[in-house]
């Protein structure tokens, strides 16, 4: 088990980390943004059967605008009706992942250990992140019927509901996530053994 | 005493570990934090099933989130702001916020008493550290919602970033912080007599 300084330096230098990668620059947000839309769009370019979910830079580098659209509803001149959405990627993915980032970092192992940490760690966040994303789509193409993507009901739909107000509507539940990651892929049970007290 | 082929072979075992070995031993240093992870997430997950029933938000949410609400109105009005409190509205003269859903620290305050739950240890510490833990949690939540009404009247273009960035993620590290010195003290032995 550690000492309590080392414990305390842990939290201070999270917190510091944390704070130097949340500075609001729009070059975090920028870079950030391009490779969500760029993730995204792999997971949900082709959504469902006959669906499609484009990304594209919205109003601010920050921001994310989304179209979602179905394919048999697209018109002989190549137009189609989309429902159209903003998502701030801030908030739904950069915060999550320069969480992990800042407690990997400030952790009190080696340098390989962290390593290794953060590239599984990274996976398991963008996974988590793009969980989250799928049930906001999916939640938009119930709100839109007319889209034909969707047609949940009875369990299904509290399920979703249940699911959207876990992880979509509050988003700190994404957090507490990524500290069980945190703790999976940064440490092993040595760590947690039992100090002796000296006299 | 010589020095047979057998044992040179039972030494370079010994020295160098199979692919097997290294796996297994990998595996005995994760599984009881995989087993610790899966404990705390069912349990988070529990939380939120009862948390997010109609249940709780027509009855126990309301409670909660007034209480935050009339507690932060007292303590501003000891330093003169004039609020007052009316459900989950505090408001002055000058500035007025609604404490929302997941405003109410529960969430972290579930968060530390998963980790504490899931955690292996005596019942006794756990106890001791939920209860503590709770208390410390929700006046910290407090002094959230009293710096972000203050920072509502003097810097309201830096109340999104205060309310989603700082307090949010702060109060993750302060849950966190608060649960490895649980740890650190539930793990610390009493040396023996002889010793």
């Amino acid at each position: 088990m550690l000492k309590t300084k080392t414990l305390l330096l842990f939290l201070l230098k999270a917190t510091i980390i944390y704070a130097l990668f949340s500075a609001p620059l729009t070059f975090y947000d920028a870079a950030y943004g391009r490779m969500y839309r760029n993730v995204a769009g792999m997971f949900f370019g082709k959504f469902r059967e006959t669906g499609f979910v484009k990304f594209r830079e919205g109003k601010d580098p920050a921001t994310t605008h989304i179209n979602i659209g179905n394919n048999l509803l697209i018109r002989p001149d190549g137009s189609a009706d989309t429902a159209a959405t903003d998502v701030n990627t801030r908030y739904l993915g950069y915060l999550p992942a320069i969480l992990f980032l800042a407690l990997v970092l400030a952790s009190p192992v080696t340098w390989r250990r962290r390593l290794i940490a953060l590239a599984a760690g990274m996976v398991l966040v963008t996974f988590l992140v793009m969980f989250k994303q799928w049930i906001f789509l999916l939640w938009q193409c119930q709100q839109y019927p007319w889209l034909k993507l969707t047609d949940f009901s009875g369990t299904s739909l509290k399920l979703l509901t249940f699911a959207n107000n876990f992880i979509s509507v509050t988003s700190s539940s994404v957090l507490y996530f990524v500290v069980a990651i945190w703790l999976l892929v940064t440490f092993r049970v040595d760590d947690f053994r039992t100090e002796k007290v000296k006299k | 005493m010589g020095y047979t082929p057998q044992k040179k072979a039972l030494k370079k075992k010994q020295a160098a570990p199979t692919i097997f070995s290294r796996v297994q031993s990998r595996w005995l240093q994760k599984w009881p934090i995989l087993f610790f992870v899966l404990g705390f997430a069912i349990l988070m997950l529990l939380f939120y099933v009862t948390w997010l029933s109609d249940f709780s938000q027509d009855h126990i949410q309301p409670h909660i989130v007034s209480a935050n609400a009339k507690i932060s109105s007292i303590i501003l009005n000891i330093f003169g702001m004039k609020t007052t409190a009316s459900q989950a509205n505090l408001s002055s003269p000058s500035f007025a916020v609604s404490i929302a859903k997941g405003c109410d620290a529960m969430e972290a305050m579930a968060l530390f008493g998963a980790a504490l739950l899931a955690f292996p240890a005596k019942w006794k510490f756990k106890f001791a550290g939920f209860f503590a833990g709770i208390a410390i949690l929700f006046m910290l939540n407090i002094i959230r919602v009293i710096t972000l009404f203050l920072t509502g009247i003097y810097f309201p273009k830096a109340f999104e970033i205060m309310h989603v960035e700082v307090w949010q993620v702060l109060f993750i590290l302060v849950a966190l912080g608060l649960w490895i010195f649980w740890i650190k003290w539930t793990r610390r032995e009493v040396p023996d007599a002889e010793n």
